[in-house]
């Protein structure tokens, strides 16, 4: 029998580092917006990307390996929000940005209303809005129809107008 | 809501998040990948098809006896000896395919489970001949998931078991063809977004492949044919589900059959004769993954995955769902 010499990533392996950096940048990104808080978006995609190691040929197999994982990283939000729920995370904009600007001021406002949306009406704001996927491509990754998403997106940006509507933003 | 408050939602997003480095720490993800991995293969009771898929058997007893089935037993051994040495695999297949049908309604199936790390779990699965799956961590608790109807309920695991069953039935006696894509494609829930099929031991190739190994340093000769991929680990699952029939155990070892890749070697396990079929890495995504069978009945004895670190035995007992509900099993 051979056996593959120690250190020597299968192509399996192989594969998921191909897809871990392609994705990698836009789970953080999408996480830190789902949670509101960077050290927590770290643990979140670790863990998601742990998942999806652990189910890599069914993560391969899926019509759409990046929605797959994309809904893995959602649903483990929400376990971490219901875990969270009686604890606030304070959205951590950087600081040194623009001290206290409108500008900053007015992103943390953004954040914190995005934060008080249900977990639905937030991930579809993240997908399509941060990530710029389609209405189809964020009902893949929600598991949910594209109407759905339509709905959700409609009743969050009506939430959100009025921080975005200050022309500040 | 006017197309400019989406951009300057977009815009002040993409504001938020700024350009934040982030780089994933592969190792501990990976680490922490295998872990879940193992504790899924060691308490659920539908594996499903990731990186393995473990079987074996060892015994068939029917209910409240000791003796081997009738109805599951070997071919007699004059039967099997004429061409046995050149074909051993399509001489079972033979067997098999006019082989009856079993008694009981159920089949019951011991997992015993040894991980590389020392970790032994043992569970039992009672799959049932219309398609339910019992699951329960000791063997006592089984009675009372019957009589409660607690099946293993739903889900893409359940219909993709189902389906590789039915691929496996009628790969007995089917266009192996056919029946290769339904065994392939059996977890997969929309059809006319199947991914392209490849032929048996087929190793990708062209400029995208091979950019692709540029990039990941992977070796072409264990270059993966990602159909052989699935085939072997859902056949395994219909294996493991369709243990007690001899139609899904042909229709198993035809498809496995079929593979290059798939090395037969006889052998003997506890002085019973045995097929061992090896799955080299080009199936497995890394290491041997081997599947010992037995040689004159094709119940499978032991799943040893090197890609996945975990040894598993087999027992499987036709059963009754009514003895076991009344705990006579």
């Amino acid at each position: 029998m051979k056996h593959r010499p120690a250190g020597t990533a299968s192509d399996a392996e192989q594969d998921f580092r191909v897809f871990v950096q392609g994705i990698a940048a836009s789970l953080h990104r999408t996480a830190y917006l789902l949670c509101g808080d960077w050290y927590l978006a770290d643990d979140l995609v670790q863990e998601t990307l742990a998942k999806a190691y652990s189910n890599w040929r069914r993560v391969q197999r899926a019509n759409s390996p990046s929605a797959y994982v994309r809904r893995i990283l959602i649903n483990e939000s929400r376990r971490g929000w219901r875990r969270n729920r009686n604890t606030t995370v304070q959205p951590d904009i950087d600081s040194t940005v623009a001290d206290m600007s409108d500008e900053v001021v007015n992103r943390a406002e953004l954040l914190q209303a995005l934060q008080s949306l249900p977990a639905r009406q937030r991930a579809t704001v993240v997908l399509r809005f941060l990530e710029g996927l389609s209405e189809r491509e964020t009902a893949a990754a929600l598991g949910c129809g594209e109407g759905t998403v339509k709905s959700q997106t409609s009743r969050a940006l009506i939430k959100l107008k009025s921080v975005l509507n200050r022309g500040d933003i | 809501m006017p197309h400019d408050t989406e951009a300057r939602l977009s815009a002040t997003l993409q504001g938020i998040v700024g350009d934040r480095p982030y780089a994933p720490d592969l190792e501990q993800i990976e680490s922490r990948g295998r872990k879940l991995r193992h504790r899924r293969l060691a308490w659920r009771a539908t594996a499903g098809t990731g990186f393995a898929a473990a079987v074996a058997a060892v015994a068939v007893l029917t209910t409240g006896t000791q003796a081997p089935s009738p109805n599951l037993a070997a071919p007699n051994s004059a039967a099997t000896s004429a061409t046995a040495e050149n074909a051993p695999l399509m001489h079972l297949v033979g067997y098999l395919t006019t082989a009856p049908q079993p008694e009981g309604d159920a089949t019951l199936v011991l997992r015993d489970q040894v991980y590389t790390d020392g970790l032994k779990v043992d569970v039992w699965d009672l799959f049932a001949d219309n398609g339910d799956l019992y699951f329960a961590k000791t063997r006592g608790a089984l009675p009372a998931r019957v009589q409660g109807k607690h099946a293993e309920g739903g889900g893409d695991d359940e219909a993709g078991r189902k389906k590789a069953v039915a691929a496996a039935e009628y790969a007995a006696k089917g266009d192996l063809n056919e029946a290769r894509k339904r065994m392939a494609l059996a977890y997969v829930k929309d059809p006319k977004t199947a991914p392209t099929l490849s032929a048996p031991g087929v190793k990708p190739s062209g400029p995208a492949i091979d950019k692709k190994l540029k990039i990941t340093g992977g070796d072409p000769a264990n270059s993966g044919n990602l159909t052989d991929n699935w085939v072997w680990g859902n056949s395994l699952d219909a294996l493991k589900a369709g243990a007690g029939s001899p139609t899904v155990r042909a229709g198993v070892l035809r498809l496995l059959g079929q593979m290059p890749d798939v090395r037969v070697e006889r052998g003997t396990v506890d002085g019973q004769a045995v097929l061992t079929l090896a799955a080299g890495p080009a199936i497995s995504g890394g290491g041997i993954d081997s599947l010992i069978i037995n040689a004159e009945t094709g119940l499978p004895i032991k799943y040893v995955g090197e890609s996945v670190g975990v040894t598993v035995n087999y027992t499987v007992t036709r059963v009754t769902l009514a003895d076991v509900a009344n705990g006579r099993f």
